[in-house]
């Protein structure tokens, strides 16, 4: 197995194990993006999270439960709003890919098991979601879409980003320990 | 409007005339130290930004109360808000600044990412 497949199947590996979000492309190998494709697993990314934090609207009637999820719905429409200001500026067009496919379908399944549950139980499924989902965001915003972008301006978002992501991480983890305490 | 050539040639610069006792009033205003106006223009400003989700710089001393002026550099929306509630900014969108006077040391947060925290010490 010469070098090249190795890295792909060791990228495929790590997407795996951390999370089934990206379970259908993590099983082959890493996906190579062009940069319409990136722009749209980004627009896509955040607005499967902006779902979420709908449903959570919908259905939670805790405080810190509402607040978090009021913060993912502004801050991730922030980041679309940038993004599609920047897709503007450099004439792309953003392509479907089976990353953003990926995505979709679980979403889809995420939401079906969320919108079962009430109560406490569904505060701790949509919190501990919110966990596993921006672990996985984080990690192919990271190691998959920042390294392919070819674009500067659109490396810099993506940049720009992550620590967006990985406060969400830190805040969602807060609360998931609160249910679990 | 001023009338520069009544002020050259006219009363007012002559002994008595008012010009000179307004002259004289001004330049003891500007000289006077413990004048007011001077007092306002002493005052300390410091700046923190807001920068990829944390406040920098998180810890900051002042010497004595000052102004801090906060600047947020994000592309998502924060504000300040005093640890015990006792005074917060609005909601601050990207780009946007705020300040207050700062005249006691205190801890601050932004209630949308509770991650992000701050110190302010005031050295009295």
């Amino acid at each position: 197995m010469n070098t090249k497949i190795w890295i792909k199947a060791a990228w495929g590996a790590a997407l795996l194990v951390c999370s089934s979000y990206f379970l259908s492309f993590a099983q082959g190998s890493t996906p190579q993006l062009t940069d319409p494709e990136i722009t749209s697993v980004a627009v896509t990314a955040n607005q499967v999270d902006i779902d979420y934090a709908r449903i959570a609207l919908k259905k939670s009637h805790d405080a810190q439960i509402r607040n978090f999820a009021q913060t993912m719905q502004r801050d991730h429409n922030s980041v679309i709003h940038q993004a599609v200001e920047l897709v503007k500026k450099l004439h792309v067009t953003p392509q479907d890919n089976a990353v953003t496919q990926s995505l979709k379908k679980q979403e889809t399944q995420t939401s079906r098991m969320l919108n079962a549950k009430t109560g406490k139980a569904f505060d701790q499924a949509y919190i501990e979601n919110e966990v596993n989902y921006h672990k996985a965001v984080i990690h192919t915003v990271q190691d998959v879409l920042i390294p392919q972008a070819k674009n500067e301006e659109l490396k810099a978002l993506l940049q720009k980003v992550l620590p967006i992501l990985q406060e969400h991480l830190q805040h969602a983890e807060q609360i998931a320990n609160t249910f679990h305490s | 409007m001023i009338n520069l050539k009544f002020m050259w040639e006219g009363h007012f610069w002559r002994k008595g005339g008012s010009g000179v006792w307004i002259m004289a009033a001004l330049l003891w205003m500007g000289c006077h130290p413990s004048h007011p106006s001077r007092e306002t223009t002493k005052v300390a400003v410091d700046t923190v930004y807001m920068h990829n989700l944390k406040f920098v710089p998180d810890t900051l001393l002042l010497h004595g109360p000052t102004r801090v002026v906060f600047v947020n550099q994000d592309i998502v929306v924060h504000n300040i808000t005093q640890i015990d509630s006792a005074w917060a900014s609005p909601n601050l969108n990207p780009g946007d600044s705020w300040s207050r006077m700062i005249d006691r040391s205190t801890h601050y947060f932004c209630t949308l990412h509770p991650t992000m925290k701050g110190v302010l010490v005031v050295e009295q």
